[in-house]
């Protein structure tokens, strides 16, 4: 039998997280937006009035392009689909983001989100309010590079 | 050299490793870019998202990718098909086609002419039957 995870122990360094309790009881995190950058291609004119392109790193803060998309499913699950839908929608983003933030599979997070009915309200309120955090970390300065074509 | 171009992004880079520097993000998002584009039809913001990159291990995993994609594998393991690839590569002969009987002559007389190293100095498994072979008249 194995032991049930331990949220101290599978915590993710570096990884800026919320408070939440889950079906053990125990309080987890949820991963919040952390720095990124991000390229972004910047045309110019050299000395001979040449066309340059250049990439720019452009610093900010977000979730990385996985948890984007599970955010974006339960959009559109919630603008196009029924309650079923949604509801796997949303434990599918949970599970991410719970695993974002501990170092824990698919099956032990699946078993953490095993809620009951009335904590359930509790959780879909905490993850909406993560996912919907608009203020990013002091992020580091641009950085500038040329590039061919 | 390249297809596609990144011949001074190989330089750079190169020069960087030997003097030990770190690669600036920055040139390694460039050039990921670069490889990117010539291999998958994407618009910029695509591209955008794929190579946006958190600092610290994420960062560096796509440094690696890069560099590896640039360089070759770090850790490589040779083998008789590579030894033999990279012997008719060097010797221009890559796009001959050369039947499988006449291989071993082929490969005799570049060995004998100098124009290429023998297996034992290039295939990992001689090496190590080498290796092998020196430590067992030791002991």
């Amino acid at each position: 039998m194995t032991t049930p995870p331990c949220p101290e122990r599978t915590r993710r360094e570096g990884v800026e997280a919320a408070p939440v309790r889950l079906a053990d009881g125990r309080a987890w995190g949820l991963a919040l937006p952390s720095p990124r950058w991000r390229p972004e291609v910047v045309q110019g004119i050299d000395a001979l009035g040449r066309p340059t392109l250049s990439i720019q790193l452009v610093p900010g803060a977000a979730y990385s392009l996985e948890i984007r998309r599970h955010i974006a499913e339960l959009r559109s699950a919630c603008d196009r689909e029924g309650p079923r839908r949604r509801y796997e929608a949303f434990l599918d983003l949970a599970s991410v983001l719970i695993r974002r933030a501990h170092g824990i599979d698919r099956s032990q997070a699946a078993a953490l989100l095993e809620l009951e009915d009335e904590e359930l309200p509790g959780l879909v309120e905490t993850v909406l309010t993560v996912i919907s955090i608009a203020s990013p970390p002091d992020p580091p300065a641009s950085r500038k590079g040329e590039v061919d074509g | 050299m390249t297809v596609p171009a990144v011949d001074p992004d190989l330089d750079r880079f190169y020069e960087l490793i030997l003097l030990g520097e770190d690669l600036p993000l920055v040139d390694v998002v460039g050039v990921a870019r670069t490889l990117l584009l010539a291999n998958y039809d994407l618009e910029e913001h695509e591209v955008a998202e794929l190579l946006e990159v958190e600092p610290g291990p994420e960062a560096e995993t796509l440094a690696g990718v890069v560099l590896e994609s640039l360089f070759g594998p770090d850790q490589k393991v040779r083998g008789y098909v590579d030894w033999v690839r990279a012997s008719l590569l060097a010797n221009g002969l890559a796009f001959t086609s050369i039947p499988a009987s006449e291989l071993g002559d082929v490969l005799a007389i570049l060995i004998a002419t100098n124009r290429t190293v023998p297996p034992a100095q290039f295939v990992d498994a001689c090496r190590a039957a080498r290796e092998r072979e020196t430590l067992e008249r030791l002991v």
